[in-house]
């Protein structure tokens, strides 16, 4: 993998953000609360590292996958990964806050996660990378599909490390997106995270590279042509 | 108070003194205890991935691979004295945090780690493996003793 330059970062940065806004968007309608981002943070990492960024290995937290495809000729080619990291006790309020709408009383004292919440938790999650993904579709020009998300409950370091395991014999250190949503009136937070494969990441860049130009090219002749 | 080291995903750590080797959370990854009686000493690895390809490439870390990490430790344990007829090994993790259904990864990182250490005529004399749930695992090299706990506050001593 080449060194992605500082500009290709920040166009990556925007892009992601733009998404981040997207997928706020929708948790507000969902909740009907008003929702605040954080402004993504990305940085290029050893994937080892990558759950030190959200806290340490023992919290106990709910992780959701949710696996990203693109159709291709050849059948469907892997993307990446969208995780979304919900610590615990903003797992259980979080959870009970969707649920209330359907009038059922979720178990604020509790520890674990019945059926119930941890569908509430992976449909939400669905929708938000649903939402966050068209911006990221657009720029890589291809057609993204998800998968089923999957849930899992446990420490932060046991969840996060089998989906980094995926990708750790293609790569030693991957891209990645974090950022969080803050609810109002709750103390909810939620991690998102956005891992890609190597050869998306190098796509992304290209892309990036080849909007930039045309860009410039545009302006560059719009100047011109007044004189 | 014995000193106390942390070993994360894709590394190794190897001790002669009185040392408590925690690997906390576990998921996919297999914790590999390996403990010279006679010796006191003791190595830990925390094995990420399986069966490495035929060329790894040159920038991923090998000590994410079950081969390597073995190597490696069975490696600095003989530079302390140990002799590898006198290592025996507890092994621990390789779960399925999300089902089974869409990563096979632990079961992968088990059937390496086991067929590793069969190689080397290392033999297994305790083991907690799979499942769903993760684990903490804190290996006292004083004794060879192995603590595993969940995150939902159970423990047992192997």
């Amino acid at each position: 993998m080449r060194e992605i330059n500082k500009l290709e970062l920040d166009s990556i940065v925007e892009i992601t953000a733009i998404g981040a806004g997207h997928a706020s968007k929708a948790l507000s309608q969902m909740t009907g609360k008003k929702i605040t981002v954080k402004f993504p943070e990305v940085q290029m990492r050893n994937l080892e590292d990558i759950p030190k960024q959200l806290g340490s290995p023992g919290d106990i937290v709910a992780t959701v996958y949710v696996g990203l495809k693109s159709k291709g000729i050849d059948g469907n080619n892997p993307v990446g990964s969208m995780v979304f990291v919900y610590p615990m006790d903003s797992a259980v309020e979080l959870s009970a806050l969707l649920l209330e709408k359907e009038d059922y009383e979720v178990d604020i004292g509790s520890m674990q996660l019945d059926e119930m919440q941890i569908s509430a938790l992976e449909e939400t999650s669905n929708i938000l990378s649903g939402a966050s993904l068209a911006a990221m579709a657009k720029v890589l020009d291809i057609e993204i599909i998800e998968t089923l998300p999957y849930c899992s409950y446990d420490s932060l370091g046991a969840t996060l490390s089998s989906i980094l395991a995926e990708m750790a014999g293609k790569t030693q250190k991957a891209l990645s997106f974090n950022t969080s949503f803050e609810i109002e009136d709750h103390e909810i937070k939620t991690y998102f995270m956005l891992l890609l494969e190597p050869q998306i990441l190098e796509h992304l860049v290209d892309r990036v590279d080849e909007i930039f130009h045309d860009l410039l090219a545009e302006y560059v002749e719009e100047e011109y042509s007044g004189i | 108070m014995v000193e106390k080291k942390c070993v994360g995903g894709g590394e190794i750590a190897v001790a002669h003194n009185p040392c408590l080797l925690e690997a906390i959370g576990l998921g996919s990854c297999v914790a590999v205890c390996l403990y010279d009686k006679r010796q006191g000493i003791g190595g830990l690895a925390h094995v990420m991935l399986g069966k490495p390809p035929d060329n790894i490439r040159e920038d991923i870390n090998p000590l994410r691979y079950a081969d390597y990490a073995i190597d490696e430790m069975i490696n600095e344990m003989e530079k302390l004295g140990s002799k590898k007829i006198n290592i025996k090994a507890k092994i621990f993790g390789g779960a399925a945090m999300f089902g089974n259904s869409i990563f096979k990864i632990g079961e992968n990182n088990i059937k390496s780690v086991k067929k590793k250490l069969l190689k080397e005529k290392i033999k297994i004399i305790a083991e907690d493996l799979g499942g769903e749930k993760g684990r903490n695992i804190w290996f006292n090299t004083e004794d060879g003793s192995v603590v595993v706990g969940n995150v939902f506050g159970r423990t047992k001593e192997y």
